[in-house]
């Protein structure tokens, strides 16, 4: 009888919610009334067809298998030993960088104007906000993924609702305590997967750049023995502040932040972006942990602080990450407890595991190593890596890797730093060249400690190819040991182009 | 048809009678009798309330009378329009009519009120099934059926038994439907001579006494005593199940999208009264189960040979007794082939208990007794178990009979052929029929025929066919396991089954439905990992016991098989049988004082190989290059069955790493080059016929030992040779030697010096001018420890262990628990190349500018009081001449292997010397145009050759322990470095003053 009443319940609340709507409605909304704000940026989505799928609250499917109790709500975790639940809900959500209207009136184009999405588009062009090496047409058909309007717009749409300090996370990066939170140190930079063409969107944040930005490339500190800092920054290269003092929250499903600049993916940022190092959380690459509240949560409950994936065939939860039946997920949100991951928080995959990521698009095409954070222990396993663009058919890369085995008993000749330059630069290169990376000086334990200084961690190599923006590439992870104890830690990975790993110029950081 | 239950039975017939409501009523008794009658037969009713009785009078005088109380319900229909009447409706049933209506009982069941469904075809598609059995081949039983009057009584029973099921076919999750033959249509009698056999003597042959051979006069053999399942197809039901209609349409190409047991249904669920009609293009046969399925296509009888090991005769109460009704003038008995399994008829039956390996030791018989009947060897005919029965008509898993069955994939006999005599198998066949290597080896011959063939296959344990069969090829779900799911199948040590699902969807020869699934007959064998990659040879070996323990046993801490079954990878194994690993020429004992030859050997155990030592005459306990024991064994070692089991796993940690060649991409063993980087980073030398393929290998020792001009017979001192090849592998190549590979003992500082070291000692012929005696003047730094603190490069105010770290940058060559000093600008197991100019070329760097450690030690003991320089600039002054002459020493290693081969090739390196401008290690660029020519150009676009002087391989060790002049005991590699050093006719990233 209960599950029933909560059956009703659910679905009264659904039918409330959808007669509330979502960011569709809302923009829609905007458009009748011709509120001033956003109104123009409003009319480009609606007119490309995004308000429909901009609209949807929330997966009822998986609501109600959940309650059906189709998908396990706890699990044990035998590392932890502790209880791991599965999310209540799949919801989801979207953030949107919205240029104002008085900036578009600053251009002459006005919001109100029945030519608007004509004049936009000329507008883009005319300043190149664009990316000249990728394609688009110009043909009036806004809703195409491939239309000029459509690309730009969806630039500023992430599927992730980021609230103003979710937008980046400062939890242990170097130098920082949480215990302190307002004094920020070195940068924090998240790279997100916008909606439309895969493209990358940077979000910043530094001690020096007094607030977040979009798609900032500043000039670090960063030599061996650097401070890690922001030390300056060219004017064309600040980026986008973000308003997070003016943000609108009026829907359920969606956050807005005001830019004042305009934003595009642009050839500039394209370029930029492929100078850089690119380090992604791997939780920050799943909306899901972003829309129902997992990712960093700061509340300490055994529900936030261990929560359970189901495997893909019980449901799908996360679009871009399948994970075999044989095997339990489990996200350690770690919140306080001073591991030494990127954002302290990690993902284990426990069983006879069997993983495929869909990875982030690359900026631009050239060769790009691929790198995947490991903290050695026992209870890893031998794991083949595959990578390729067919999801069925993904090539090994390499033989198996043996991730029990820490940088140190690999034998790749790692030492300690010793503050001597070229005496620590020839035990990175010699580790570059087995194949392993220490680990980066900029995630620490609790702020001090860097990961850089232990040998349990290391950057495996995985792959070095070419790689091409207008691909989707996967990398899937398989236990090839018959054990059911053995898990896969997943913390960050990282792109990081030939312009970078192998420059003529400078080494790679340490950062 | 309609059914009522009785409220008042008089009364309720009056008015069905009264108004012809049906032409036909049965009045349905609890005690399961159920009579009819013809409306239009009643004359009148009569009934007696007191008694509850009521009397139904014919017209023809007869009378029934029931009982209210006793009566069920009343059920009545009209016959026109029953299955039968339809079909008499219909022109063209004439065969399934006569079919029916030969059986009185059938008849009235196709017009009765029993819920049926009935597949039937027409006369031209019976005429069509007579014509296609002519084409059958011999084995089939329905090959003697090409006319209706050719039919036996049996075959017409099967074929009606099977045409009709009880009930409705249509839910969304069947696919099968029980149908109502059981057994006794596919009773065949098998001759003494085609009882199935095997040649194993060392198993039971649980056929014996049926065979010819011992007087035997064969068998009366059903397949099975159970139900019979008729499948029934459609888009929409397979929907449920996630079966696409492409997976149908590679099934059945060619055929309608609905069918029954393979036949299309041409037209469905033709309406009845009681029931519906399925119009199929063809009559219904019972199918065969796998089993039978696999033995009579034709197409896969060594599969089917192989099964039969597996299988054993049953007697069959039930029905031998059925049997015998039926025909009473049959006096033999009847039995039904069943295979060991993990899962069958007794099992799911209920006749077994507690474990479900064992078959049961009787058969039920009628009513619930048992027959006891014992056809087993012993217990461990549980160890042959299959996966699950294929025999076994009611198969069934996890979900209901009727909502799944199961599927095999079997090898065609051409298939395994091949297996067999050419790839992989042939490592079953060598080891267990002529058990090579053994006391009991025979010659082998490839096979000529089936018989020979069986004969060698035979030998494999049925415990290893067991593991190749159960593990892979056969599925416990058809659903789970179609076309599109190949992909996603994976046996049970989570290797996919295929590697690539669309290359073995074009290796599909055929499919065969069976009664309990379906047989995927292909091109191509799925074998565990462990009998096709390049494991097999060691894996299934009675000869390589040694390697396969250091390959899977836990006690190696390594999982090395992971490395080696790793799927679509190009992997060349070499693999040193057990008799070859007596050659073990321990590399790390030749300048200690025994050095010596290990001999490793199986024991089995709990810690398997165990070693035993012989004396081994190297340069170091000879009298020189003339003596005649130089590279030969001696005797045993005396008092030296001391070890550690960390020696053992240490030494064949190192074979297994340096046996191992990963064609990446970057090296390819079928190029033409010799040389090829192992997994451990060392190399090996292959040797080559004149048609290129591989008849030997060497090790850095093989190689050395070449050098030095060591020349005798002695298996592996200067060559291991290949004594088998297996090339066409899943994975890769392996090539079993006879003799193991060996990594040179030879360090670099061993090469540069002529053993310097040796020469400390006393012993002659050592030390003096090489052709690097002047680049090694170069690098004595850790001579002039003194002058590099002194100069202000190191603090020396340092507590000891910073210092010696500190110092380690300028010192090519420091004391590590080494043979002699070893590299030590790298820390890793990390190959490098040295590019060591000649002396000539070094002589005229220094006439240009370069200092030497020499003059450094002059200018600063000329420029010091004491050991204390007199200036800061005499400081900078020194300071600077070290850093420029390490840099420079620096600028001749890289990274990397750059070997002199034949196939050319240009890369880049990054060298070891620093710059301090841009904070980085410059490139050298070595190119090569093949036939072993080669230069090097380094960053200033200087350029040089290599002399003739190339590809000499050194290694340089750190143990646990100082291996130099001690006892061998206890005396592990901790770490080595490989390198490659060749001889320049320059320098290197100098440019003069």
């Amino acid at each position: 009888m209960k599950k029933i009443y909560i059956l009703i319940l659910c679905s009264v609340m659904a039918a409330t919610l959808h007669a509330q709507g979502g960011f569709g409605t809302y923009l829609r909304d905007i458009i009748e009334k011709q509120e001033k704000g956003i109104l123009g940026m409003a009319r480009v989505i609606e007119a490309c067809g995004l308000c429909d799928s901009l609209d949807i609250l929330m997966d009822y499917e998986y609501e109600n298998r959940y309650l059906r109790g189709l998908i396990p709500t706890t699990i044990q975790d035998n590392i932890m030993y502790r209880s791991a639940y599965a999310p209540e809900h799949r919801r989801y959500g979207y953030t949107l960088f919205a240029e104002t209207d008085d900036f578009w009136l600053s251009q002459g184009i006005d919001p109100n104007d029945p030519e608007l999405l004509g004049k936009l588009t000329l507008w883009i062009l005319d300043n190149f906000q664009y990316n000249g090496f990728g394609y688009f047409t110009n043909d009036g058909n806004y809703e195409s993924e491939d239309n000029l309007l459509n690309q730009w717009v969806t630039y500023h749409l992430l599927p992730h609702r980021l609230v103003p300090d979710k937008l980046v996370n400062h939890v242990n990066e170097y130098g920082y305590s949480i215990s302190n939170p307002n004094r920020l140190t070195i940068p924090v930079t998240e790279y997100y997967v916008t909606m439309g063409k895969r493209r990358l969107l940077k979000l910043y944040e530094s001690a020096e750049s007094d607030g977040v930005y979009i798609n900032r490339f500043p000039h670090l500190d960063d030599g061996r023995q650097g401070s890690g800092h922001e030390i300056a920054c060219d004017p064309d290269k600040e980026g986008i502040r973000v308003d997070r003092e003016n943000y609108i929250m009026d829907c359920p499903n969606a956050i807005v932040y005001p830019i004042s600049q305009p934003l595009a993916y642009t050839d500039f940022v394209a370029d930029n972006l492929h100078r850089t190092r690119l380090r992604f959380d791997i939780t920050g690459l799943f909306p899901e942990f972003s829309n129902n509240d997992i990712r960093c949560s700061k509340i300490t409950d055994d529900r936030h602080q261990y929560v359970y994936i189901p495997s893909t065939n019980t449901y799908p939860y996360l679009d871009d990450l399948t994970v075999s039946n044989d095997a339990n997920m489990i996200y350690y949100n770690a919140w306080n407890m001073g591991w030494c991951n990127l954002n302290g928080d990690e993902v284990g995959v426990t069983g006879r595991y069997d993983v495929t990521l869909r990875l982030p698009p690359v900026p631009r095409e050239g060769i790009y190593e691929i790198r995947y954070k490991m903290l050695a222990a026992t209870s890893r396993s031998i794991t083949q890596v595959y990578f390729g663009t067919d999801k069925e058919k993904l090539s090994p890369a390499g033989m198996p890797i043996d991730f029990t085995r820490n940088i140190n008993n690999m034998q790749a000749g790692w030492q300690a730093d010793t503050g001597d330059n070229d005496a620590d630069q020839l035990v990175d290169t010699e580790l570059r060249f087995n194949g392993v990376m220490k680990g980066a000086q900029s995630i620490t334990q609790n702020g001090t400690q860097s990961e850089r200084a232990g040998n349990q961690n290391s950057r495996y190599i995985l792959v070095r190819q070419r790689m091409s923006p207008d691909e989707t590439y996967y990398l899937r992870f398989k236990n090839v040991l018959d054990s059911y104890n053995k898990s896969l830690y997943m913390d960050y990975l990282e792109f990081c182009p030939e312009s970078v790993y192998d420059s003529r110029e400078k080494p790679e950081d340490i950062w | 048809m309609k059914h009522t239950k009785i409220l008042a039975l008089a009364t309720l017939l009056i008015g069905m009678v009264a108004e012809g409501q049906a032409q036909v009523f049965q009045i349905i008794q609890k005690d399961g009798r159920a009579p009819k009658f013809q409306a239009a037969a009643v004359d009148s009713l009569s009934h007696n309330n007191a008694e509850g009785l009521t009397t139904i009078h014919l017209k023809d005088g007869k009378k029934e009378t029931f009982q209210k109380a006793a009566t069920d319900s009343i059920v009545w229909y009209d016959p026109t329009n029953s299955i039968l009447g339809t079909l008499r409706q219909n022109a063209g049933y004439t065969l399934f009519l006569r079919l029916v209506q030969e059986s009185e009982w059938w008849t009235d069941m196709l017009n009765g009120a029993t819920d049926l469904t009935v597949f039937a075809a027409d006369d031209n598609a019976w005429q069509r099934f007579f014509a296609e059995n002519a084409k059958l081949p011999s084995p089939n039983p329905w090959r003697t059926a090409t006319s209706y009057e050719a039919l036996t009584a049996d075959q017409k029973r099967a074929l009606l038994y099977t045409a009709i099921t009880a009930g409705s076919i249509n839910r969304a999750d069947l696919i099968r439907t029980k149908s109502l033959a059981a057994g006794l249509e596919a009773l065949e009698h098998l001759s003494g001579s085609e009882v199935p056999m095997h040649y194993n003597p060392a198993e039971k042959w649980y056929w014996e006494r049926f065979h010819e051979a011992n007087g035997g006069k064969g068998i009366w053999l059903a397949s099975d005593s159970s139900f019979r399942y008729t499948s029934f197809f459609t888009p929409e039901k397979l929907k449920t199940f996630n079966v696409t209609e492409t997976d149908l349409s590679i099934i059945f190409p060619a055929k309608a999208p609905q069918m029954a047991n393979g036949v299309d249904i041409l037209q469905q669920d033709i309406p009845a009264t009681n029931g519906t009609i399925q119009d199929v293009a063809s009559p219904l046969v019972p199918l065969q189960s796998m089993a039978d399925v696999i033995r009579t296509n034709g197409k896969t009888n060594i599969f089917s040979h192989i099964l039969d090991r597996f299988s054993a005769p049953f007697y069959s109460p039930v029905l031998t007794e059925s049997y015998k009704k039926i025909h009473p003038e049959f006096t033999d008995s009847i039995f039904t082939k069943r295979y060991f399994s993990y899962n069958n008829y007794s099992l799911k039956g209920g006749y077994l208990g507690g474990n479900s390996w064992n078959v049961p030791l009787f058969e039920p018989g009628p009513w619930g007794t048992y027959q006891s009947y014992n056809p087993y060897k012993d217990n461990s005919d549980y160890a042959r178990g299959l996966r699950f029965d294929p025999g076994w008509a009611g198969y069934y898993y996890e979900v209901a009979p009727e909502k799944d069955m199961a599927a095999m994939f079997v090898p065609s006999d051409e298939a395994l052929w091949h297996y067999f005599t050419k790839g992989a198998g042939q490592a079953l066949i060598l080891t267990y029929y002529a058990n090579i290597g053994t006391a009991d080896e025979i010659p082998y011959t490839a096979p000529t025929n089936y018989d020979e063939l069986y004969r060698q296959i035979d030998c494999i344990p049925v415990s290893t066919m067991a593991s190749i069969l159960v593990n892979n090829n056969m599925m416990r779900s058809f659903t789970g396991s179609v076309p599109s799911k190949w992909g996603k199948l994976f046996d049970d040590a989570m290797e996919p089954l295929f590697d690539d699902a669309d290359e073995a969807l074009g290796q599909l020869d055929t499919c065969l439905l069976a009664n309990n699934g379906m047989v995927y007959v292909m091109n191509h064998i799925n074998m565990p990992a462990d009998f096709r990659s390049v494991t097999a040879p060691a894996f299934a070996s009675k000869t390589n016991l040694i390697m396969k323990s250091a390959i899977y046993d836990d006690y190696m801490g390594l999982n090395y098989y992971t490395y080696l079954k790793a799927p679509q990878q190009d992997i060349t194994f070499f693999l040193p049988s057990d008799s070859a690993l007596f050659y073990y020429y321990d590399p790390i004992s030749m300048k200690s004082r025994t050095p010596r030859a290990i001999e490793f050997y199986f024991a089995g155990g709990s810690f398997p190989v165990k070693l035993r030592f012989r004396n081994y005459y190297c340069p170091y306990n000879t009298s020189g290059p003339d003596d005649p024991d130089l590279g030969t064994i001696g005797n045993v070692v005396p008092g030296a069955n001391v070890y550690t089991n960390d020696e053992v796993t240490d030494r064949l940690k190192d074979i297994l790493y340096n046996h191992t060649i990963v064609n990446d991409g970057t090296q390819d063993i079928h190029s033409r080059n010799e040389y090829f980087r192992t997994f451990g980073g060392d190399v090996v030398k292959v040797v080559r016929d004149a048609s290129g393929r591989i008849i030997g290998a060497k090790g850095g020792f093989q190689m050395e030992n070449e050098r030095l001009g060591i020349a005798n017979d002695t298996p592996g001192v200067t060559e291991c040779k290949v004594i088998r090849s297996y090339e066409s592998l899943s994975n890769g190549q392996t090539y079993a030697l006879a003799a193991p590979l060996v990594p040179t003992w030879r360090s670099l500082y061993s090469l540069m010096t002529n053993d310097q070291d040796q020469a400390w000692y006393g012993k002659e012929g050592y030390g003096g001018e090489t052709p690097y005696s002047e680049f090694y003047k170069l690098c004595t730094a850790d001579e002039y420890e003194t002058e590099i603190i002194g100069c202000g490069l190191v603090d020396g105010s340092l507590p000891r262990t910073q210092r010696e770290s500190a110092l380690k940058k300028y010192k090519i060559f420091t004391s590590d628990k080494g043979l002699d000093y070893n590299f030590s600008l790298l820390s890793g197991n990390t190959p490098y190349t040295a590019f060591i100019p000649t002396n000539e070329a070094v002589r005229k760097a220094t006439s240009q500018g370069l200092p030497t450690w020499d003059d450094i030690y002059k200018d600063y003991h000329s420029h010091a009081s004491g050991d204390q320089l007199n200036s800061y600039e005499d400081s900078i002054r020194i300071a600077e001449k070290i850093m420029m002459l390490t840099n420079f020493v620096k600028a001749h290693f890289c990274f990397g292997m750059a070997i002199a081969d034949q196939e050319p090739f240009r890369r880049e390196y990054t060298s070891l010397a620093y710059d301090r401008n841009y904070e980085l290690f410059p490139k050298l660029i070595v190119d090569s145009k093949g036939g072993q020519e080669m230069t090097v150009t380094d960053w200033n676009g200087n350029t040089v050759n290599v002399t003739a002087s190339k590809n000499v391989f050194v290694r340089d060790y750190t143990c646990n322990s100082s291996p130099i002049s001690v006892a061998m005991k206890g005396i592990q590699m901790n770490a080595h470095r490989s390198g490659v050093v060749h001889l320049i006719d320059g320098v290197l990233g100098f440019t003069g003053n």
